[in-house]
């Protein structure tokens, strides 16, 4: 279940289990999706990319990248100043096609 | 930013509440995302205790009959994915699908959604002098500031504040009613009557005693057959509160509307209901004239700046196009 | 080997980015991430009021705050001197250095600093800290009667023919004013310094676009020589222009480390990021253009103010505020002068003015004066497109612009028809029905607009420094930055390309003032600059290779000069026999080294003057000065040209906007990296859309408090907003540096304002000429 940070005391997530980006890749392999956001290019600065990428990993869980439409709004709760999005719907949309 | 404050997460309801009554530098955190927001980025509350109650057994949304009964700890997210919101609420998961985003929706619950704070950024930002509702009597700096996303409806000079729930508004339109647990005592209030227009106190806002705890809502259902929808309408396409909003449900036989709510969002300083449009609306045929007299008869006696007066048509409009949209049988 | 890169190879591969697994694994550091040992943290504390001085200041409830090691202020700050004027600090002005004197400028302006163990802390005890104020009388907008417009103030001011009697005697005229906001950069990542003193050293790791001019104002501030300070950036969380200048915030966090003799981070909360790193300015312009009947300008006359702060003004004189000396308080930021380059109109004048006002800084913002003069310039020639009965493009390409129009000399390389020509048939203008509403979707109004752009040429000097290692690796450095743009990546394919190994023998260090000096990223010149740095220190280090094998006789080199080599694979081979070769790593084994090094650098952008100097020569002197300028037989650097078409839907009844797609063409000479480019592009493009529909930084009246400082209310565009982009790329490498290379940073959203704005007349006969277009004006 995706969630910001920013909102969330530490002492609020006792008892329950927190993946950051730093936990998505295995064993020094690359997620799908962190592999999409590179192939599509779906950053530039890459400050929003840890976020847009467990936003993303979580959409797919959720079902809700059933078209490019669908990927924009829900992921339109990360923003990306550098303007990355065209990318990150493609990153997305590969990720869900696999 | 805040003072360093005490977190505490009791276990019980009974405990959570004595807490919070008996002392009033203490205030409850459920999903965060009006409290941590108000607390940490805009240092605008500063509670000396946090009582944290996301661990109450206030979860849960379960069908009753011609009711739906939804702990004040559900989520939005679990809200919008009810089986029976989807079937016989669809305006409630569109106005819920409409705020915020996926994660906010995660974290935030019922109970948070109607207590939530207004947005306004004189409100927000504690170096401004003058807000009647952080300081009565200080004066509203955005009756003469740069305000936009502010309301006309229950305004006055003294706050212009905005209730900027999309949640609430079909709620409202719904009679919903809250169920409160209080120190001593329980107690039910609609929703229409929660809320308390800013007046010449904008620092009331609604009918709780410090302490009181919103532990659920009770959803009326709508009769089968009624249609809904809910429009939202901002600036950007998505992730933006409203600038104006509404939601409609309509009970139509032989073209005649047999049964109108009506609420609006992005205008009222409390969640508006519209009983002058529903009057309007009431037992005549569906036709567009209606749609706009009952839209007219909506905004009745708006109080705008200049930053807001377009929203006394925009807001119009907005009722217009969802009567005309529910009313045509498609959904916003 | 050839030293210049064929004239064939326009789009280079879509290389992923080197630090693509950093960033997607949250690896990648950026200044907020750094922590040192022992390391404090500092808050600051910002006036309430935009003018006046400070009355009253009482930091005891914050000194005795828990946490708490320092509370600094203009009463006890110690004396910050001010950064020496060089060419960088025109470009580039240095901030006032902060806490020196109870004067307030602007709003927001930093009155203290506390420094604390941890930072909520620090940020708890600064609000401890009590300020009352002397009010003055700020001057807050353009339209304020104190407020006192300037001339001239970047000494671009124009002019060609003679625009008054042109007007005069034109068959068709138009005319408007158009208004843009001021707009906040808002990069997602908090601007930050940590600051380190050992001894007299100081080292920070600050988010900046100019290591070098943090390094100058640093040094300067703090009485130090510069090879004392030390700036490292090797990640940045986004700048677009607002980490081209240094900030009051970088100085602070020094000061607070040398105050508590410990390493202290700063970091900036996003309302501060509305107050403390610049913006972009508001504008108004007067715009007059006039025409044949058949579509050829006669006349345009262009006249552009923009907002400026009151850090730095001069002191108050008499003659009216001509900018040299002493140097501005606010960077270059001309709006009218792409118009004197845009077309070939005989009659030109360009007038930008400036009003310094009770403001927070000016920073240039992605296309700075480009942006806003393009919207200007294109709306208008949209409009008389329709005035005339003739195509946008059309009208465009009759006053196509084959020479520079200033000085009349040849451009260095231009393929904006190319552009107009590819995105129109990629775009399906043909399907265009040219009435005004005449195209519809349902209830959708369908609009399809057009703008074309011309940007400046901008190439500083650079220098780099490529080295190969026994094992066959290369490492090459500069001490530029990579905002997001992709230099990593573009250097590491560049300095494999000339020294031929595989880019992952290829190193790139970039973002440390120990580096070799790199301009700024910005101006859209970092990739011209650096590149033909690293460029050319290649060839410089193939050259060492080769003299090496020179004074080999066993080697089968010798005698071979760079032309006669090919470089692959670690290996360099004769161009007569590849089989006859030596690896780097053999030579160095040879020679008994351990790695060879070279320096290199690349030109400077005498270029670039020589065109201002040469368009106000002509401008001056007349056809005098043409024909001066034209005896130098010189070329004009292009700087990249555009071509942006716009579709957008209306819903009339409900004011809304929504852009349906984009295709945006660009001539940017050679492309390095195609992915990388077109990201830029799509960049752009999105900010171009912000621009057009969203963003605007609204101020108090009368307070001047920034009144929607955070990203909830501050509306950029968001993913939903943002169509298909079609983005391509044409034209060929221009001669201008060994790599070919024009610049697409910034081109990508100018005349993204203007392509929408016309596609919305397009639609609703409604012409927006303020931005943002938002749904108040379209009701």
């Amino acid at each position: 279940m995706r969630v910001l940070s920013c909102l969330t005391l530490t002492a609020q997530c006792d008892g329950r289990e927190v993946t950051t980006i730093e936990g998505l890749s295995r064993e020094g392999g690359l997620h799908p999706v962190q592999e999409a956001f590179i192939r599509h290019d779906g950053f530039q600065c890459g400050y929003c990319t840890p976020g847009q990428i467990m936003s993303a990993v979580a959409l797919l869980a959720e079902g809700r990248a059933g078209s490019d439409e669908e990927i924009r709004e829900f992921m339109s709760g990360n923003i990306c100043r550098c303007g990355a999005y065209p990318n990150i719907v493609a990153a997305i949309r590969e990720a869900a096609g696999q | 930013m805040m003072q360093a404050f005490e977190y505490i997460r009791p276990g019980d309801m009974a405990s959570a509440v004595a807490l919070v009554s008996g002392d009033p530098t203490a205030q409850y955190l459920a999903g965060g995302t009006t409290q941590i927001d108000l607390m940490l980025k805009d240092g605008v509350l500063e509670p000396e205790r946090l009582v944290d109650i996301t661990r109450l057994p206030l979860r849960g949304i379960t069908r009753d009959g011609d009711v739906l009964r939804v702990g004040a700890l559900a989520t939005m997210e679990e809200l919008a994915a009810d089986a029976t919101v989807a079937e016989r609420l669809p305006f409630v998961r569109e106005a819920l699908l409409a705020g915020a985003s996926p994660q906010l929706r995660n974290m935030a619950t019922i109970g948070g959604n109607i207590l939530q704070r207004t947005r306004c950024r004189y409100f927000r930002d504690p170096a401004v002098a003058s807000c009647n509702k952080r300081v009565p009597g200080s004066g509203c700096a955005a009756v003469g500031g740069a305000a936009r996303m502010h309301a006309i409806l229950g305004a006055s000079e003294h706050c212009i504040a905005l209730h900027a729930s999309d949640l609430c508004v079909p709620l409202v339109a719904l009679d919903a009613v809250a169920h409160i647990q209080g120190p001593r005592a329980r107690r039910s209030v609609p929703l229409t009557e929660f809320y308390l227009p800013p007046g010449d106190r904008p620092d009331v806002e609604n009918v709780l005693e410090h302490g009181e705890l919103v532990t659920g809502i009770e959803i009326p259902l709508l009769p089968a057959g009624t249609r809904s929808g809910y429009l939202k309408v901002r600036d950007r396409a998505s992730y933006e509160f409203a600038l104006t909003s509404a939601a409609v449900a309509l009970a139509i036989g032989g073209g005649v509307i047999t049964h109108a709510r009506v609420a609006l969002g992005g205008v009222g300083t409390i969640p508006w209901r519209a009983p002058q449009a529903e009057a309007v609306l009431r037992g005549v045929p569906v036709d567009a004239q209606t749609f706009r007299a009952a839209a007219d008869a909506a905004i009745h006696d708006p109080f705008t700046v200049a930053g807001t007066a377009f929203k006394v048509e925009l807001a119009k409009r907005t009722l217009v196009r969802i009567l005309q949209t529910v009313a045509g049988g498609g959904s916003s | 080997m050839t030293t210049t890169v064929a004239a064939a190879l326009l789009l280079g591969p879509g290389v992923d980015r080197v630090d693509g697994r950093l960033k997607v694994t949250g690896a990648a550091h950026y200044p907020s991430d750094v922590s040192w040992p022992d390391m404090a943290h500092a808050a600051l504390v910002r006036s309430t009021i935009a003018a006046g001085t400070i009355a009253r200041l009482d930091t005891a409830r914050a000194a005795a705050a828990p946490g708490v090691l320092a509370v600094i202020t203009h009463q006890n700050a110690g004396r910050l001197h001010k950064a020496k004027r060089t060419l960088q600090q025109i470009l580039y002005p240095p901030p006032p250095p902060p806490l020196q004197d109870a004067k307030i400028s602007h709003h927001g302006q930093y009155v203290a600093m506390v420094v604390a163990e941890t930072p909520q802390q620090a940020a708890a005890a600064a609000r401890l800290v009590e300020v009352s104020y002397d009010r003055g009388q700020p001057v807050l907008t353009l339209e304020d009667a104190a407020a006192k417009p300037g001339s001239n103030p970047y000494l671009t001011d124009m002019k060609r023919g003679n625009v008054t009697a042109a007007m005069e005697a034109a068959e068709v005229t138009v005319e408007g004013t158009f208004t843009t906001p001021a707009q906040t950069h808002n990069p997602l990542g908090p601007f930050t310094t940590v600051a380190r003193w050992d001894g007299g050293t100081l080292t920070v790791y600050d988010s900046t676009q100019n290591p070098f001019n943090v390094r100058a104002v640093l040094a300067a501030s703090f009485g130090l020589a510069e090879e004392n300070v030390r700036v490292l950036s090797p990640y940045v969380g986004g700048g677009f222009g607002a980490g081209l200048r240094s900030w009051p915030h970088s100085i602070l966090a020094a000061l607070a480390a040398r105050t508590v003799k410990r390493p202290v981070r700063l970091s900036l909360t996003r309302p501060q990021m509305f107050t403390g790193i610049g913006q972009r300015p508001s504008t108004v312009q007067h715009l007059k253009i006039a025409a044949t009947r058949d579509g050829k300008l006669v006349a345009i006359d262009h006249e552009g103010t923009s907002t400026a702060s009151m850090a730095a003004a001069p002191p108050a004189r008499k003659a009216p505020l001509q900018s040299l000396p002493p140097a501005p308080g606010d960077p270059y930021f001309p709006l009218t002068i792409g118009t004197t380059a845009a077309y070939a109109c005989p009659n030109v004048t360009a007038r930008d003015k400036r009003v310094r006002l009770n403001i927070p800084p000016i920073a240039m913002m992605r296309a700075p004066g480009e942006a806003e003069g393009n919207f200007a310039l294109e709306s208008l020639l949209d409009e008389l497109s329709y005035e005339l009965g003739m195509d946008p493009i059309e009208l465009r390409l009759r006053n196509y612009a084959e020479v520079h129009p200033p000085t009349g000399l040849p451009w260095s390389s231009k393929a904006l028809r190319e552009c107009y020509q590819v995105g129109a048939d990629r775009f399906g203008w043909a399907r265009r029905e040219p009435a005004v509403g005449a195209m519809r979707d349902g209830r959708w109004l369908v609009g399809y607009g057009v703008a074309g752009v011309t940007f400046t040429h901008y190439q500083a000097r650079c220098q780099a420094r490529a080295t190969i290692r026994r094992d066959g690796t290369a490492r090459v450095a500069s001490g530029a930055t990579d905002i997001g743009t992709g230099t990593y990546t573009v250097m590491t394919q560049l300095a494999a390309e000339v020294l031929g190994l595989g880019l992952d023998r290829v190193t790139f260090e970039l973002g440390d003032t120990r580096l070799p000096r790199a301009p700024e990223a910005g101006g859209s010149g970092l990739t011209a600059a650096l590149g033909s740095a690293v460029h050319n220190t290649c060839v410089a280090l193939v050259q060492r290779f080769l003299a090496l094998a020179a004074a080999d006789s066993g080697s089968p080199l010798q005698g071979c000069a760079i032309e006669d080599v090919v470089a692959s694979d670690g290996r360099l081979a004769r161009g007569d026999d590849e089989s006859r070769g030596q690896t780097y790593a053999e030579i160095l084994e040879r020679h008994g080294l351990d790695e060879l090094t070279a320096d290199g650098d690349s030109g400077p952008s005498r270029a670039d003057t020589g065109v201002i100097v040469g368009s106000l020569v002509a401008s001056r002197l007349g056809r005098f000065g043409r024909t001066l300028v034209g005896a130098s037989h010189a070329t004009v650097p292009a700087g990249a040209f555009g071509a942006r078409f716009a579709e957008v839907r209306v819903d009339p009844e409900l004011g809304a906007l929504q852009i349906a797609r984009i295709v945006s063409v660009t001539d940017g000479g050679r492309i390095i990296n195609e992915k990388l480019a077109r990201s830029q592009i799509i960049g752009g493009t999105v900010g171009g859309i912000g621009m057009a529909m969203f963003e605007q930084t609204i101020s108090d009246p009368g307070s001047g408090r920034v009144a929607n400082a955070t990203l909830s209310d501050y509306l950029v565009a968001v993913n939903a907003d943002v169509p298909d982009i079609d983005v391509a790329f044409v034209g060929e490498p221009d001669p201008g540096n060994p790599i070919g290379v024009k610049g697409v940073g910034e081109v990508g959203l100018a005349g993204i304002a203007a392509a929408i704005a016309n596609a919305v007349h397009h639609a609703t006969g409604r012409r927006i000429r303020s931005l943002p277009i938002t749904i108040d004006q379209l009701l």
